[in-house]
């Protein structure tokens, strides 16, 4: 062995294609505890702990055969004395009179192989937790709805039965517990969408639909709302476009954002909506005059849960904040973006870019 | 149909023969890795080659959990790539788990395979003592698992295209030595599951399809032993103890690997 190879501060060593050791350094016989007569002549895998020589047989020897080289290889050998020793190897393969040679370079990193190890286990226990946090909010969004059908349902008889024997008073009370109930509906389904889009389980079904149709639907539910508060809710004229988009969903979104508006706009504002072809894309328009996004607040807008970080300003205004997440989320998912523009105090225009249909 | 099915499998067919010859990678790899092998089967043979889904240059986006966490979507593939290729009494030549994949394909649809060759094959790689030693037991697989998972950031190198050093072989192309081997990490993982982890010993007596064996004299993967039991098992089954050490003659030793398939399939072709 070349006296400079003993002399380095690394493991070296030498194979050939039958995994026969044909060289070894000082350093590598010292890291495994064998002497250069135990290991020469003698196959790789002396010095590899079990899963290594199915790694070894699996990758290692056809990547070096196929790319003549490898960097960065994470393996585990073992000591004469059966002792664990992860390291990091290099290696490169030439053809010395015909005969192939796989040269290689050790490097031991017990600390960092460590640090590795803690690192994967962070990480599964983290996704661990995410999957158990995903479980319960699903299931917490059943249990709510179940007993909030009940309820609605029991408010929907109640009013038949007492239909034209009831006083305003006892109305009233009616019509309470059951925009409160449905408010509590909405919630539940905010909480139930959301835990499906971060689990992954959700799925759009993308088809070819007539913008106006989501439009018009979408205006007119959310007409009633406006009206009650004394907002002008006006839209552009009638529309031909076709997208290429879940309709249902597109309509949640849409009426999400119509929602918000109406919400977050005071009585004599406006809220307006609007579309237009940019390219391949139509661009939907939910534009308002209300109090508008502070700018430190407007990344925050799209985080679920941002409004239970509000420090008691936006208090008035329920929710958890899942609405604008859940948007954003769909209409990723129908292959399109939203986005905001909004000044403080001069109002937000909500746009949506979704997918034209193609002819 | 086929179109579809031969672009998510890569499937390539070159040759001047007309006996359909069909080469399975094994796990870790794709096709390339027959490349040592094949020309020596161009004359006789129409030689065929493709990658799973996952792997190679086979199209990732099909891939799904449901379907290939278990070997059957592996032999799925497998049956509807020899329909595509409307062929029946197909040569099937299957490296390491392939050869398990062949067989339960075969044991699924006798009448589209002529003969199986397996290369270090293995039906199951754990042991279960007393009868039975695979040569693993459960944590040398949580072993490899781990090894693979903290060799990501290595595996995603492969994805980068870089120069090939090809001055052996310069007839490889870059584009097809870059995708060795640069197997979606996720997917390696699960495959190598479905590997380890299964037990196939039940299926090997159902094969009813002619079987050569190669196995090399000095195996750690599949052990002589294992090499043996298969060959107790199957009916009609050759054993071909190749002197050689490793997982992949094809690729260590190619020309014994040659030989042992040539010798096979000339008695096979002289017969009839």
């Amino acid at each position: 062995m070349n006296s400079v190879l003993n002399k380095i501060p690394c493991g070296y060593l030498e194979f050939n294609d039958e995994g026969i050791l044909t060289q070894v350094n000082n350093r590598t016989c010292n890291i495994f505890n064998y002497t250069e007569k135990q290991l020469i002549n003698n196959h790789i895998e002396t010095i590899l702990t079990p899963g290594a020589k199915i790694f070894y047989q699996t990758h290692l020897f056809p990547m070096l055969k196929m790319k003549k080289q490898v960097n960065e290889i994470y393996l585990t050998f073992q000591s004469k004395e059966g002792e664990n020793i992860p390291v990091l190897i290099n290696a490169e393969r030439i053809v010395d009179n015909e005969e192939p040679i796989n040269r290689c370079i050790v490097l031991q990193m017990e600390r960092r192989s460590e640090y590795e190890d803690r690192i994967l286990y962070d990480k599964k226990k983290a996704e661990k937790k995410s999957d158990k946090k995903e479980k319960l909010l699903s299931m917490m969004s059943h249990e709510l709805r179940s007993p909030l059908n009940v309820i609605l349902g029991m408010v929907d008889l109640l009013s038949n039965e007492i239909n034209g024997n009831a006083g305003s008073e006892e109305r009233k009370y009616l019509g309470l517990i059951k925009n409160a109930g449905k408010d509590l509906a909405r919630l539940a389904d905010d909480i139930l969408n959301f835990a499906k889009l971060e689990s992954g389980y959700f799925e759009v079904n993308n088809e070819v639909v007539l913008l106006e149709e989501v439009l018009m639907n979408s205006f007119m539910m959310a007409m009633h709302e406006a009206e009650d508060k004394g907002i002008e809710l006006t839209r552009s004229e009638k529309t031909e476009i076709k997208v290429f988009a879940d309709k249902d969903r597109l309509k949640q979104v849409i009426m999400n954002l119509l929602t918000n508006a109406v919400k977050y706009t005071e009585p004599g504002g406006e809220v307006i909506l609007t579309t237009e072809k940019e390219g391949q894309y139509a661009k939907i328009h939910v534009k308002d005059t209300g109090i508008g996004i502070p700018a430190e607040k407007i990344d925050q807008i799209f985080q679920p849960f941002n409004q239970m970080d509000n420090d008691g300003s936006g208090s008035s205004k329920s929710g958890f904040g899942l609405g604008l997440p859940i948007s954003k989320k769909l209409v990723a998912l129908m292959e399109g973006n939203l986005t905001v523009n909004s000044e403080e105090g001069e109002g937000s225009i909500f746009s949506v870019k979704i997918p034209l249909a193609k002819n | 149909m086929s179109q579809k099915i031969f672009e998510r499998n890569n499937v390539t067919i070159t040759g001047e023969g007309e006996i359909p010859i069909l080469f399975a990678h094994g796990f870790g790899c794709d096709q390339h890795m027959w490349r040592f092998i094949t020309p020596a089967f161009k004359e006789k043979f129409k030689v065929i080659l493709f990658d799973y889904v996952g792997f190679g240059n086979s199209d990732t986006s099909s891939y799904k959990t449901e379907r290939y966490n278990t070997l059957h979507g592996y032999v799925q593939d497998v049956l509807e790539v020899i329909d595509a290729l409307e062929h029946n009494d197909v040569i099937f030549a299957g490296h390491s788990v392939s050869s398990i994949i062949g067989a339960l394909a075969s044991i699924k649809e006798p009448q589209k395979f002529k003969h199986l060759i397996m290369i270090g094959p293995s039906p199951c790689y754990l042991n279960d003592p007393p009868e039975y030693y695979g040569g693993y037991d459960r944590s040398t697989i949580e072993e490899l698992l781990q090894l693979m998972q903290k060799n990501y950031i290595g595996w995603a190198e492969f994805f980068a295209p870089e120069v090939m050093k090809n001055e052996d072989k310069p007839q490889l192309t870059e584009e097809l030595e870059e995708s060795f081997c640069s197997t979606d990490p996720v997917i390696a993982h699960e495959f190598a599951k479905a590997t380890f982890l299964s037990d196939n010993r039940e299926d090997l007596p159902k094969i009813d399809v002619p079987v050569l064996i190669i196995q090399c004299e000095n195996d750690s993967i599949a052990p002589l032993r294992v090499g043996k039991y298969v060959h107790s098992q199957i009916k009609d089954s050759t054993l071909e103890v190749l002197p050689a050490n490793g997982h992949c003659p094809h690729m260590s030793d190619p020309e014994l690997t040659i030989e042992a398939i040539d010798n096979y399939l000339n008695q096979d072709l002289t017969r009839s």
